[in-house]
């Protein structure tokens, strides 16, 4: 049985996680974007995402465009793999109660 | 760690959430607008044709299709800034692109002068792209394409001498309105 991912519980590492992985691989969102998408603020995004970042679930990356500096933050393979293990986990959980 | 059977519950509620409204609004989130955009460049462009001279009415289309061109781009490049994709994603660009060569291959071959037919094909071509947009991405989509296809066909037989009015109303009117829905539903 699969188990629960204590860094991608956390709601907001959870929805960024969910977010991320919504996306095909290799896509990236801009920080920005998930931002307002989460209705989350800059400093609390940002160190959720520094935590998965360490965790080596996404990938981030700054770029120019035009003049102006974005991040860019996709997942990587280890982190959809993380990802899909906590939902299975997640499902089980709510399986094992129908059957008990 | 252990959790509850509630909490379990509303992680995967929320999981299924945040991803559907990524899906929506930031992996396509340029829909809504492209959708505005063009419903109000067939409203004006239909009611020219029913109401002016072909000549001027050619010029208005040309003036707006122009103007949505740039206004899509525009669009598209605001989007791009949200959303890096691999060359391989770009499934959507590349559907128009192919609805635009075989639209274009289908007028050659059939030969299609009529300009109320001619217009309808292109319309029609459009709304097939809706279509498999909806299918792809979010239902409401192939439904406009799907409801702009069957009014616009049961004009052209009862009223055909309103068929630009009706594209007008119905069509432009369908395509904004249904954008606006999407901007109002879409985070």
């Amino acid at each position: 049985m699969e188990k629960l991912d204590p860094i991608i519980h956390q709601p907001v590492r959870l929805r960024v996680m969910a977010a991320l992985t919504a996306l095909p691989l290799e896509t990236q969102m801009e920080f920005t974007a998930l931002r307002k998408l989460l209705d989350v603020t800059d400093g609390n995004l940002g160190a959720h995402l520094r935590k998965l970042e360490d965790a080596k679930y996404i990938e981030v990356q700054k770029k120019f465009v035009g003049r102006k500096p974005h991040t860019y933050l996709a997942t990587t393979e280890m982190g959809r793999e993380a990802f899909r293990r906590h939902v299975k986990a997640l499902e089980a959980i709510l399986q094992q109660v129908k059957e008990g | 760690m252990d959790i509850t059977r509630d909490e379990a519950e509303i992680s995967l509620t929320t999981i299924n959430r945040v991803q559907a409204q990524t899906r929506r609004s930031v992996a396509h989130g340029g829909g809504p607008y492209y959708l505005m955009i063009w419903g109000f460049i067939w409203f004006w462009g239909y009611l020219a044709e029913q109401f002016l001279s072909d000549r001027t009415a050619g010029i208005i289309w040309l003036i707006l299709s122009a103007a949505g061109t740039v206004l899509s781009a525009i669009v598209g490049a605001a989007m791009k800034k949200r959303i890096r994709r691999p060359f391989h994603d770009a499934r959507v660009g590349l559907l128009w692109l192919a609805l635009i060569a075989y639209t274009a291959l289908i007028i050659w071959l059939t030969g299609v002068h009529d300009p109320t037919r001619f217009g309808l094909l292109i319309a029609f071509s459009a709304m097939f792209g809706y279509v498999i947009m909806g299918l792809w991405l979010w239902a409401p989509l192939a439904w406009i394409g799907i409801a702009v296809t069957f009014l616009g066909s049961i004009s052209y037989v009862l009223i055909p001498g309103y068929l630009n009015l009706a594209m007008a109303i119905m069509g432009g009117g369908t395509l904004f309105s249904g954008g606006l829905y999407m901007l109002r539903h879409w985070r």
